[in-house]
């Protein structure tokens, strides 16, 4: 990925639809679309986290 | 009338008298049914101060005009008292089967009023209302006596809501077993059951059910959901195959700090893995079942034989009973947590807040504020799987520590003394659910202002809503505005919290479940096609805030302000590993929000008490001689 590219270029990268809902973490972290990846940086996506 | 029966029975125990209020179609358009009908009763019935678990309390079973409809996540009740866990208001809502057999009876709601003088049971057919004595089923589990009641009343298939030993013995936080296996789980609706001697109710009715004003619509919306439900934006197929706490959930959840371990302490869980849904099936699982007439089925059965015996029609853990007798208490064993839910099925206890109480208990017994003098020799700590299901024996029964541990973590933390009371994962007294606020912080407003206390169902899952597309166009009919991240205080987040709330209220009435995806028009549409009303998103919203409103109006008189709307301590506090650390709640964010959300209800924006102009806005200006009257 080139530098400055966000969790939605990632996720675009891999063919991950950036309308639907997802979630994403870097480290643990919760992240948005439009937050910077990093080289090294695993970002784990998944649905919401809900459930009762 | 159409969609309602029009009847609300009535039993009195203490002269064993049974009557039926037949009220007007206003009075149900006003509160629809479920949690409108509580908490009209609540406030108007049951007088200021008394004891909970005293005669003087009303036990209410609500219907909504969904119930009875063969539909997805239409057969369900909201069941309220005054909770003797947190002296307040508590509706706690219940799938199954029984409510779908009370409508057809005939009836909208059940007012159980007085005590017994011995355990009864009642039962509900369509050939009348009975008292029966359950003196012989007394000392039963859920599952015999709903056994001994089928066998004696020849009913095949009786349906029975009932309590176990936790509801008979008044632990605060028993709950209403419907089925054998689903729960009306909090706030202690068991032990007010028990309170009255009220083993059960059992029911079967074909005869009564209202008709629909548009049936030919219903079987539409009907056919639309059950045909695609798998296709709707933020429905986890997963919900069909293993319900809730799949394996995806619970690992991510696990990474970002919102999967509860060692009583809040942590967030991370190194056995998350071992004890998820998904684990749960392919170990134990026997099948998947649904309530009545719903497609999804999100429901495990499960069977243990050997370290310890489960049967499968007590049910399988969900989610929240994974994470409360699972990572809260630090117990990775899955069998044994299986069989601590079994456990709590059998005796009526929310696991819920029975896994957090014994959380609670094992903290205090960790940082050597309890003993094994206090223990009766259960050695409690983190991880014990065996002192688990020991404690959860002593806690049904009120015996040795148990006795203290069934007052709930805030009762126990004031008997226990010794710092205790900051183990006490509780607001209002009524035990955190397995949603970190730290992770939600919206939900976290809800946690703290709802008059139930912490409920993970009466709010926004923050997580569901942090961006654009499908799935907030899905959201967006309730009144959600914009995405935001989960982490969020502003007065948009506020804004969003507001619309959930109130929209889980009116659904909640309607009465739907919320694992069955109907978009808010949608349900809208459903109350129309079943009351022939031309019922509005307007009306729902405005019914959601007079649901909130009443419930506050009862806590105020019960002198439950707005110094309680507050989180345990522990969560303005990261934790040392995992998701969290450094990632506390800013408190005095929190505190702004909790304040905009008082005034977003049209409530002061300070003291939390809702205004006379907003009692007339909702139709609810009788509810203004119950307000806290000005200090002269």
């Amino acid at each position: 990925m080139p530098d400055g590219s966000t969790v939605a270029d990632a996720l675009a990268a891999i063919g991950i639809d950036s309308e639907a809902q997802w979630n994403a973490s870097i480290g643990g972290q919760l992240v948005y679309k439009d937050a910077e990846v990093s080289d090294g940086d695993d970002l784990l996506v998944f649905s919401p986290i809900a459930g009762g | 009338m159409f969609g309602v029966a029009g009847k609300i029975l009535r039993v009195d125990l203490t002269d064993r008298k049974i009557t039926v209020d037949e009220p007007e179609e206003e009075f149900y358009r006003m509160y629809l049914g479920g949690a409108g009908i509580v908490s009209y009763y609540l406030l108007k019935e049951v007088p200021q101060g008394i004891d909970a678990l005293s005669p003087e309390n009303k036990f209410i079973y609500a219907l909504g005009p969904m119930g009875g409809l063969a539909m997805p996540g239409a057969t369900r009740a909201c069941v309220g008292a005054k909770s003797p866990l947190t002296g307040g208001y508590s509706k706690s809502e219940v799938g199954g089967f029984v409510p779908m057999e009370i409508k057809k009876a005939g009836y909208d709601a059940i007012i159980v009023e007085g005590k017994a003088d011995s355990p009864v049971y009642l039962l509900i057919t369509d050939d009348g209302v009975d008292i029966k004595d359950a003196s012989h089923l007394w000392g039963k589990t859920v599952m015999d006596a709903h056994d001994t009641i089928e066998e004696e009343t020849g009913i095949r298939n009786i349906r029975t809501a009932a309590i176990g030993s936790g509801g008979e013995n008044m632990v605060r936080y028993a709950c209403v077993i419907n089925d054998l296996k689903d729960a009306a789980g909090r706030g202690g609706l068991g032990a007010v059951m028990g309170s009255k001697n009220l083993k059960a109710i059992a029911a079967r009715g074909r005869r009564g059910m209202p008709k629909s004003a548009d049936p030919k619509k219903i079987r539409e919306l009907t056919l639309t959901m059950n045909q695609g439900f798998m296709e709707v934006p933020l429905f986890n197929p997963s919900m069909s195959e293993v319900g809730t706490g799949e394996h995806s959930m619970m690992i991510s959840g696990n990474e970002v700090g919102n999967m509860p371990s060692y009583n809040f302490g942590k967030n991370d869980f190194p056995a998350t893995e071992a004890i998820t849904a998904t684990a749960t099936m392919e170990v134990y699982g026997t099948g998947m079942e649904g309530c009545a007439a719903c497609a999804i089925r999100c429901k495990k059965t499960v069977e243990i034989n050997e370290p310890w015996n489960v049967d499968k029609r007590n049910g399988g853990p969900e989610y929240e009973a994974l994470g409360s007798l699972g990572s809260t208490c630090g117990v990775d064993d899955l069998a044994a947590v299986i069989k601590a839910n079994e456990l709590a099925n059998l005796y009526s206890l929310d696991s819920i807040s029975l896994g957090v109480t014994i959380a609670f208990g094992m903290e205090c017994f960790e940082n050597e504020i309890l003993t094994l003098e206090d223990t009766g020799g259960i050695d409690l700590r983190f991880g014990n799987a065996e002192a688990l299901i020991q404690t959860i024996e002593a806690i049904a029964k009120r015996e040795g520590i148990g006795a203290t541990l069934a007052e709930g973590t805030k009762r126990a933390a004031e008997i226990i003394g010794q710092g205790a009371e900051e183990f006490a994962m509780q607001v209002k007294g009524l035990e955190l659910p397995m949603h970190d606020p730290r992770v939600k912080q919206g939900l976290g407003i809800i946690y703290s202002m709802e008059a139930a206390g912490a409920d993970h169902c009466a709010g926004l899952h923050d997580t569901a809503a942090t961006q654009w597309g499908a799935g907030f166009e899905h959201m967006k009919g309730m009144g959600l505005t914009v995405p935001l991240p989960a982490d969020d205080l502003s007065m948009d987040k506020v804004a969003n919290q507001r619309a959930a709330h109130t929209n889980n209220l009116f659904k909640d009435s309607a009465i739907a479940c919320s694992f069955v995806p109907w978009t808010f028009s949608q349900l809208i549409e459903i109350i129309s096609a079943a009351t022939g009303w031309s019922y509005t998103g307007h009306e729902a919203q405005q019914l959601g805030q007079r649901i909130a409103t009443l419930g506050r109006i009862f806590n105020l008189r019960e002198g439950i302000d707005a110094t309680r709307d507050e989180l345990p301590k522990r969560f303005f506090n990261g934790t040392e590993t995992g998701g969290l650390v450094g990632g506390g709640i800013d408190k005095a964010k929190m505190d702004e929000a909790i304040h905009n959300m008082y005034a977003m209800m049209g409530w002061d924006e300070q003291t939390g008490i809702p205004t006379k102009v907003k009692l007339a806005e909702l139709g609810i200006s009788w509810a203004a001689e119950e307000l806290p009257q000005p200090v002269a």
